[in-house]
């Protein structure tokens, strides 16, 4: 028996793989050994911290073993049964879309014919009839990842670009630059440094709609779980707003304030009555660092055009906060050395995604300018990002263009799309179906401030329709709102072919016509740095969220599974069927790509190529006396930017604002939108366009809360690995379907005569889901939360509009953005009702039957997908690949 | 409205001539003086951005250019400065001052010739080095190159601007 051991990353973090005779055995973090460098050491109130001498990943991270033997893996390359390849692109039986089963191909047959229907469509119509769309995170590496490979190829291919929204963070990308600039860091505030600047001054945290147990620093895994533990240890206090009173609260508050989902505007504004009336804001500072401060304070108290004081009695009847409470909190705030902010990195919390999710980011980032914000122990920092980094060394992320296979350097030729054409992801149905489709904004505008405002019109004027959509990984089912219109774009025939390369055959996946099956990163070449999420109009540093700098080679753990193969294999094959296959692989192997990232880095310089694909890790340490750029620092102070991520015009002391200031009037939105209603020049409480002052209040009397899950990735682990629907808190395993976790407040779960452990039905008009009520004191009494990103999308009418049983509770979530200049998402701004559910209980997920067949047809004793959900069948799964590998593999 | 009339010409090119003074970049729209330079609340009108630009076209170190780009302002009609801001002076005389970061001398994306003619791209600016790749018909080559700014080559380096 032959163990091996490797490396690798998921979004979950780094892993060390072990490996006997070709079956994966076991996953662990990273332990450095004793050539790998000191970590840094931290003095602060006579302690001194240091990191433990290993990476951190997130639970989801361990679960890679079950992930990569999962049942739902996608085999072999697929083609619908029911699928005719019309000469013309019509007549396709696309209404069975979703319903249909699937035949096995081989990867010529299902290549040819990708290849001939695009060629057939982009000579048809036009370039820009083809579009493709990637999730957020396919897997983690430079080379597989979307805006890499995936961006090379239809770059090269020509096509209409999707583009992404800041689905994570609304609010703050489109409401916050307007307070303070950072457009370039989308909207997210500077964190540098701030680790330090917390553990030696910080009193007080505000933790607003923020989760960081859960949410995890993003991709930084539970590095920064430390920190926090060292802050409560050291007496700092922890002040949790949330309507759910979350897994970080539970272990950490001091106090939780739960506000009524969609008020936290109100809230915000009833602090800075309190202080201004009380005079506990920093005077000074406010004077020199703000524009218009005075009518904003005008407004507040109530000598504006509403004449309504934003008492902090007034907040509590929007709230439900004691307005005791209020003012204790705005107490507390104003008389400590406070830091916080929203969600992870400090900008992505749950009410940024609300109908008011605007307002309430630039009322934020106001109440953090009145106290000082960049003094020493006041910042917006939420304990998530900031360790200290050695800015020395650099290795790009996935957001770099120089850290991308379709870019120069790493290309010797930069890919260019000739399309314009674009489309906008939350609204794609919508464009499909109506054929036509408006809206503002660029979706990721770190590249300037204008673009929130550039005006798009699908189809291009002159150009044709999308008449083919190339999916690739995740399920939108999941993650985007209102997502039974993305049941219905797929029937639609306008669509006449639909393609999806996939690890998993996800709720998204069996609407296509032919399917791809990837390879997990565990069974591919790659390179990547834990956390790096890059510096490309995007929020740069995202590695401070570690301990440590670690650059990974993703070496290959086993041979792909089955006909899987990796996604840069696939888009050769196709690039060489359709004519120009050298052009794309520039005659490079997956390695030799690998090898061009660590050639065009600071990598080269610190470790041999021979050495890191040996040891599979380097650690970049921190210098015993680094120096600090602590964030805003230099502003708070007016000396010239000399933090990473500048602008020209910090370089004078300046903000991204029009006046350079903390803008509490916004110059930029009466330039730009001054009669956008979402965000008016003074941000204010409005209610929500879906929220209890609603008429539909009346039918659909519960907030639904969905926020970003405790036990999933995006839509990348929970459906693919069994494992952890056994966390009670998660799933529960009934009649072979995982229930996705409601929760419900005690005093209404009685009124409805809901019982904890009970089947229920969560529904309105967009649709229901049936999932298991958890009755807890740990939900606001109106509301209901229920992680969203599910990746698990069952309908009991296999692709039609019906009830879904595997907890998609996007189906329920308005598919409205924030304002009509504002295309953010708002799923925090749903209203639903519930009941106890005593229908029947279908059998099993209602999709299996499609893979065992295939399954089945290649190898009759393959164990069908429920035997590997319950085990036995993993089991057999591993001792067949193990037989395989010492049969053949072993001997190679 | 600003803290400065418009309608007063003398007052007006005053304010503007101190405020550009001391400018540190090279290229400049009406828009960002007003909100900058004048204290400007509310969208100028028509007519305070005629002022303005009237006064721009009667400055002789400061030159028309049409239409350029801004992050926060979008396209807008601009002036360039006819001699290029001495950043040096800025930076107080080109050595590492205290909290200044001499990094700013060099513009991300911006090409730099050498003494003996390579080309660099400055690709990225952390907190020292700039990072860099030598430019060869038109395509980026070789390994990433760090250069301190306040090194000898550093000082060596002339932008491109043609």
């Amino acid at each position: 028996m032959a163990e091996k051991i490797t490396h690798s990353i998921c979004v979950g973090g780094p892993i060390a793989v072990h490996t006997e005779d070709g079956v994966i055995r076991r996953i662990r973090p990273i332990v450095f050994d004793k050539n790998d460098p000191k970590g840094w050491v931290i003095k602060a109130r006579g302690k001194e911290y240091t990191p433990n001498r290993k990476t951190q990943p997130a639970f989801i991270a361990m679960t890679e073993k079950n992930r990569v033997y999962s049942y739902n893996r996608i085999r072999y390359p697929m083609i619908r049964e029911d699928f005719v390849e019309t000469p013309d692109g019509k007549n396709r039986n696309t209404e069975n879309r979703g319903k249909s089963g699937y035949r096995r191909a081989t990867w010529d047959e299902a290549l040819d014919l990708v290849a001939r229907e695009i060629k057939r469509i982009q000579t048809t119509y036009g370039k820009e009839a083809v579009t493709a769309l990637t999730s957020s995170h396919h897997s983690w590496g430079l080379l597989g990842y979307k805006l890499s490979c995936f961006g090379r190829f239809f770059k090269m291919l020509g096509y209409t670009q999707v583009l992404d929204n800041p689905d994570s963070w609304e609010g703050f990308h489109w409401g916050a630059p307007h307070t303070y600039g950072y457009y370039w860091r989308l909207g997210g505030p500077e964190t540098f440094d701030l680790l330090e600047d917390a553990l030696q001054n910080v009193e007080t945290m505000i933790m607003w709609s923020h989760d960081p147990d859960t949410t995890r620093g993003g991709y930084a895994g539970n590095e920064s779980t430390m920190w926090r533990h060292w802050l409560d240890d050291m007496g700092v206090q922890f002040i949790y707003i949330d309507p759910f009173n979350n897994f970080s609260a539970v272990k950490q508050a001091d106090k939780w304030f739960a506000p009524r989902p969609g008020t936290d505007t109100a809230l915000c504004e009833a602090i800075a009555y309190v202080w201004l009336t009380e005079g506990t804001y920093d005077k000074e500072y406010i004077a020199k660092h703000a524009h218009r401060f005075d009518e904003w304070a005008d407004y507040i108290l109530g000598k504006g055009a509403d004449k309504k004081p934003k008492t902090p009695k007034w907040a509590e009847a929007e709230t439900g906060i004691p307005a005791a409470d209020i003012k204790a909190l705005a107490r507390r705030w104003a008389s400590t050395k406070t830091m916080g902010g929203c969600g992870l990195r400090g900008g992505f919390g749950g009410v940024s995604r609300t109908a008011n999710g605007t307002e309430f980011s630039r009322l934020l980032v106001q109440l953090f300018a009145m106290q000082g914000m960049g003094k020493p122990g006041q910042n917006m920092w939420t304990g998530t990002t900031g360790a200290p980094m050695d800015y020395d060394f650099w290795f790009g992320g996935y957001s770099d263009p120089l850290s991308q296979i379709s870019n120069q350097p790493i290309a010797d030729k930069t890919a260019v799309n000739c399309v314009t054409q674009k489309l906008y992801r939350p609204n794609l149905p919508d464009a499909i179906l109506n054929g036509h489709y408006e809206w503002y904004g660029e979706g990721f505008c770190g590249g300037g401030m204008d673009l929130e405002f550039t005006r798009h019109v699908y189809p291009e004027p002159g150009c044709s329709k999308v008449h083919m959509f190339y999916r690739y990984g995740g399920t939108f089912m999941g993650t985007m709102l209102d997502t039974n219109k993305w049941v219905r774009m797929y029937k639609s025939p306008e669509l006449e072919f639909v393609v999806n390369q996939d690890i998993f055959f996800n709720g998204e996946t069996r609407f296509a016509d032919v399917i791809l099956p990837a390879c997990t990163n565990l069974e591919r070449y790659d390179i990547g740095e834990f956390c790096n999420s890059g510096n490309g109009g995007y929020q740069s540093h995202s590695q401070t969220g570690n301990s440590w700098q670690v650059v990974v080679f993703q070496d290959k753990a086993i041979e792909p599974l089955w006909e899987s193969r990796s996604d840069y294999w696939i888009f050769a094959k196709l690039a060489e069927k359709l004519g120009w296959g050298e052009e794309f692989t520039e005659g490079r192997t997956e390695l030799d790509w690998c090898k061009r990232f660590w050639e065009k880095s600071d990598l080269c310089e610190k470790i041999s190529w021979e050495e890191f694909t040996k040891k599979g890790y380097y650690v970049a340490g921190v210098p015993e006396d680094w120096e600090r750029h602590y964030g805003f620092r230099w502003f708070a102070e007016g000396y010239p930017c000399d933090t990473p991520n500048h602008k020209p015009f910090q370089e004078e002391g300046k903000l991204g604002t029009f006046t350079g200031k903390f803008e509490f009037v916004s110059e930029s939105l009466l330039y730009w939108a001054p009669h956008d209603e979402a965000r008016t020049p003074i941000a204010t409480y409005k209610h929500s366009w879906e929220g209890h002052h609603s008429l539909k209040a009346d039918k659909y009397p519960f907030h639904l809360i969905s926020p970003h899950p405790r036990f999933d990735y995006h839509t990348h682990h929970n459906a693919s690995t069994p494992w952890l629907w056994e966390i009670p808190e998660n799933r529960k395993y009934i009649n072979g379907n995982p229930y996705l976790i409601a929760r419900i407040h005690p005093k209404r779960a009685a009124e409805k005569g809901i019982k904890d452990g009970d089947l229920v039905l969560l529904f309105n008009e967009r649709g229901s889901v049936l999932c298991v009520a958890r009755v807890t004191y740990r939900v606001e009494e109106n509301t209901i939360h229920a992680y969203g990103s599910s990746a698990i999308y069952n309908p009991v009418i296999p692709g039609e509009t019906s009830m879904d049983i595997g907890g998609c509770v996007n189906l329920l979530t308005p598919g409205r953005l924030i304002g009509d200049m504002v295309p953010g998402m708002a799923p925090n701004s749903t209203l639903i009702d519930i009941c106890k559910y005593e229908g029947p209980i279908p059998e099993g997920q209602l999709f299996e039957h499609k893979l065992d067949a295939v399954a089945k047809d290649a190898d009759p004793d393959t164990p069908t997908c429920k035997e590997i959900i319950e085990g036995r069948g993993f089991e057999k799964l591993q001792a067949m690949f193990r037989e395989k590998y010492l049969k053949g593999d072993a001997k190679k | 409205m600003s803290k400065i009339s418009t309608s007063n010409t003398g007052e007006l090119l005053l304010a503007m001539r101190k405020y550009l003074d001391e400018f540190p970049g090279d290229t400049i729209c009406a828009l960002q003086i007003w909100y900058e330079g004048l204290g400007g609340c509310g969208v100028p009108t028509p007519a305070d951005m005629e002022a303005m630009n009237a006064v721009l076209n009667t400055l002789e170190d400061w030159k028309p250019i049409g239409k350029v780009r801004y992050e926060k302002f979008g396209a807008q009609n601009s002036f360039q400065r006819v001699k290029p801001f001495d950043r040096n002076k800025l930076m107080g005389g080109g050595e590492q001052p205290d909290k200044l970061m001499v990094q700013h001398l060099f513009k991300v994306g911006g090409l730099y010739r050498a003494p003996d003619n390579r080309v660099f791209k400055v690709v990225l600016s952390e907190v020292y080095n700039l990072r860099c790749f030598e430019v060869k018909d038109g395509n980026l080559v070789g390994k990433m190159i760090k250069i301190h700014p306040t090194s000898d080559f550093a000082k060596s380096l002339v932008e491109v601007t043609d």
